[in-house]
């Protein structure tokens, strides 16, 4: 007995030790390449579709820790097109947030690092498409604040309570426009406060984050991502900290303000009622992939998915008379170790035998909604089982 | 009266605002303001309101786990508020509470098996002989594995855990369960698990829940009365159906409107409230609502409205009511939107 379990602690050992040696091997690939200086060639591309500003294509975003490596975000494709509303849904864990900070490549080094794939954006003001996920630091700095801004979550940590409000709005404008007077900085924030609906701008210009109520806050860190007229907004789920009549306020701000800068919004929620409401397109995110991707109408009239189905089923909806909530059972699988087949499938009611197989393929069901579901691959089988 | 299992009467809680070098008292924050409702035996009453309205401060105060500075409270019909340490001590086991956070409320350093038993064995809710059984008893009602028993609450998800609390709190064996926001803090597909043991728990034990929750759509769900605070009293309490097909309060009819539906094909013409929520410790003066009400008028910034019964237990605390006769026309004037509760009026 007590071999046996000296063994095991031996086997544990050796498994960190090997863990350790190869986190140390990527840790030191990664600050060689921050190091290197990068030709305008390498990361120069192609859109597919000229229509689109984003282009996810395959992403992966790996975190290597000491207890292994998580694959947070593993092979997820979707376009954004442009002056559309994307959705992405997902539980907490399934990897939203990681491929949104990828697009700002904010992901934390060296353990969070992009370990394949491209993002492609249609940089319109150079007349190019750049892959993000090769771009040196300081190519990427124009770009970040400037064309693709980023909503965060909690407007309450998201602000510096040591600054001004007028201090922090007019850090970014101050950046990308160096030749801008502070008479004309002063004026854009205060422009900018206006717009996102704050009523006595000058005032608060000089106030501090903490005079300042979440509603208010998240307007003006929605002013900040604002400022530089951005062609793509992230917002990471931009209302869950709010109370509901503040959120109707914000999101109804961020629609009106979308259609008046004409930009794009990658909108990161959990919410699907917010979902339903903002978004023209909607992906759906499992443990780190891409289950479910359509428009909105799509996703939410026929969803193919089971755990979309499970998503939509275990929400109560107002004035509707259900019986008994419906429940996904079980939970999340260990991100450390991912099964070779479906994750979904200790979870999933239509389980079938090939589900143990490898994992599901993406299937067009229309030419815009996708599914990874083995329920359609086979048109015959998925027709019956489907039902 | 006898079937209400808990009667709460004109409830207050101020808080101090203290300043100075000598810490004396400026003012009060008024987070609880007068609030009366009652709970019927075996039902769920459904407390509703935005961040800082003050419905968290009534679930603790029923508690005593702050001290209310007015009013009552009647847990079957025994005074919670007169009580003395060891009465209260006594009375403990019929009245728990699950909290909002299952991250924070769980001991990081004790066992699942010593989580749930420790009030267990202080209370003698069993035969030490029968203790060990008891708690698998217990958490099997739950939904948690038996050797689960040893285990810490860090190896545990939030559903998970969330479900030690709820355990922790029905091993007393209680009458009335407070749920403090049980559920905002986990998943969607968890919070229907948590929801659906709750309501299984409910029917099996004949509890009583006051359940808190900001979100409306679990809250019309799960309860058959709701109340709806703001700034620290009630503005409307009603049976659910009815609260929520004919909204009378101009605040529940925003609150409601504002409610995300997850249909694509629905985009409401919603009554956006302006503004934030005014400081509880210098509230508006007549009523609370006013400075955000779409349908003010010109007494509601002079006098409160009181709180009235409208029929079928539908309370409300709004002058579009109270003078129905002669203020008829102003307020059709007022909402232009096709309002289900005028109908309530003739």
């Amino acid at each position: 007995m007590s071999e046996n379990t000296a063994n095991t602690k031996n086997t544990k050992k050796e498994r960190l030790k090997q863990i350790k040696r190869f986190n140390a091997k990527v840790y030191r690939q990664y600050t060689k390449d921050k190091k290197r200086k990068i030709p305008v060639s390498d990361y120069i591309t192609e859109m597919r579709d000229a229509d689109n500003l984003l282009e996810f294509d395959n992403l992966q975003a790996y975190f290597y820790t000491d207890a292994g490596t998580v694959k947070a975000v593993d092979g997820v494709s979707f376009d954004i097109p442009k002056g559309k509303t994307v959705g992405v849904v997902g539980e907490s864990g399934c990897g939203k947030s990681v491929t949104s900070l990828s697009v700002m490549r904010l992901l934390q080094g060296p353990q969070g690092q992009i370990a394949g794939g491209q993002i492609r954006y249609n940089q319109e003001s150079m007349q190019r498409a750049v892959d993000l996920t090769k771009m040196p630091m300081d190519a990427m700095q124009k770009i970040r604040g400037k064309e693709i801004a980023m909503i965060f979550q909690e407007p309450m940590t998201s602000l510096n309570p040591v600054f001004t409000i007028g201090d922090q709005l007019s850090e970014s404008i101050k950046l990308h426009f160096p030749k801008m007077s502070k008479q004309e900085v002063k004026a854009r924030c205060i422009e900018m406060m206006k717009l996102v609906g704050i009523a006595r701008a000058e005032g608060i210009f000089d106030n501090y984050p903490h005079e300042l109520s979440g509603g208010m806050r998240q307007r003006i860190v929605i002013a900040m991502a604002l400022s530089c007229d951005p062609r793509l907004i992230i917002a990471d789920e931009p209302t869950t900290a709010l109370d509901v009549t503040i959120q109707a306020q914000i999101l109804d701000l961020l629609r009106e303000l979308k259609d008046k800068i004409n930009a794009s919004i990658m909108l990161i929620t959990h919410d699907l009622g917010v979902v339903a409401e903002m978004a023209d397109y909607v992906v759906i995110m499992y443990a780190g992939k891409v289950v479910e991707q359509g428009t909105a109408k799509e996703i939410f009239h026929d969803p193919r998915h089971p755990y979309t189905i499970g998503l939509l089923k275990s929400r109560p909806v107002l004035n509707e008379d259900v019986g008994r909530l419906y429940s996904i059972p079980g939970t999340v699988p260990n991100p450390i170790e991912m099964p070779s087949y479906c994750y979904f499938k200790n979870r999933c009611e239509k389980c079938m035998e090939c589900c143990s197989g490898e994992y599901p393929a993406t299937i067009d069901v229309t030419p815009t909604h996708k599914v990874n579901c083995w329920l359609y691959a086979q048109p015959s089988a998925g027709s019956e089982a489907g039902r | 009266m006898t079937d209400n299992i808990l009667e709460v009467q004109n409830l207050v809680k101020h808080y101090p605002i203290k300043a100075g070098v000598f810490q004396h008292v400026v003012g009060h924050v008024r987070a609880v303001d007068g609030v009366s409702f009652s709970i019927r035996k075996g039902q769920t009453f459904g407390l509703v309101g935005e961040s800082g309205c003050g419905k968290t401060t009534v679930g603790r105060t029923l508690l005593r786990l702050t001290e209310p500075t007015g009013g009552q409270a009647f847990l079957d019909g025994q005074d919670i508020f007169s009580m003395n340490r060891s009465q209260l001590r006594a009375i403990r086991p019929k009245l728990q509470m699950i909290f909002q956070d299952p991250y924070s409320s769980l001991n990081p350093r004790m066992p699942v098996g010593e989580l749930i038993g420790e009030a267990v064995r202080q209370h003698h809710i069993v035969p030490k002989d029968q203790y060990q059984n008891y708690i698998l008893q217990i958490m099997d009602a739950c939904g948690l594995r038996r050797y689960y028993i040893d285990r810490y609450p860090h190896e545990f998800s939030g559903g998970q855990r969330q479900r030690i609390c709820i355990a922790r709190a029905l091993a007393l064996g209680p009458d009335l369960i407070i749920a403090d926001e049980p559920v905002s803090a986990l998943d969607v597909s968890i919070q229907a698990q948590i929801i659906n043991l709750l309501q299984d728990l409910q029917a099996e034990r004949k509890l009583t829940y006051l359940f808190i929750s900001h979100d409306l759509s679990v809250v019309e769900y799960i309860s058959d009365e709701v109340g709806v605070m703001y700034l620290g009293s009630l503005v409307e309490k009603a049976p659910t159906a009815d609260l929520y097909q004919h909204p009378m309060h101009p605040y529940t009819r925003a609150l409601l409107s504002a409610v995300p539906i997850p249909d694509p094909d629905i985009r409401m013409n919603r009554t956006v409230l302006e503004g934030d929520l005014p400081s509880p410790a210098n509230p508006p003066k007549g009523c609370k609502f006013h400075t955000r009400c779409p349908n003010c008028m010109e007494i509601c910034k002079e006098k409160a409205p009181d709180f009235l019964d409208y029929g079928n237990g539908h309370w409300t605390a709004c002058h579009l009511y109270s003078q129905a006769g002669e203020n008829r026309a102003d307020t059709t004037d007022h909402s232009e939107t096709d309002d289900p509760s005028e109908n309530n009026l003739s």
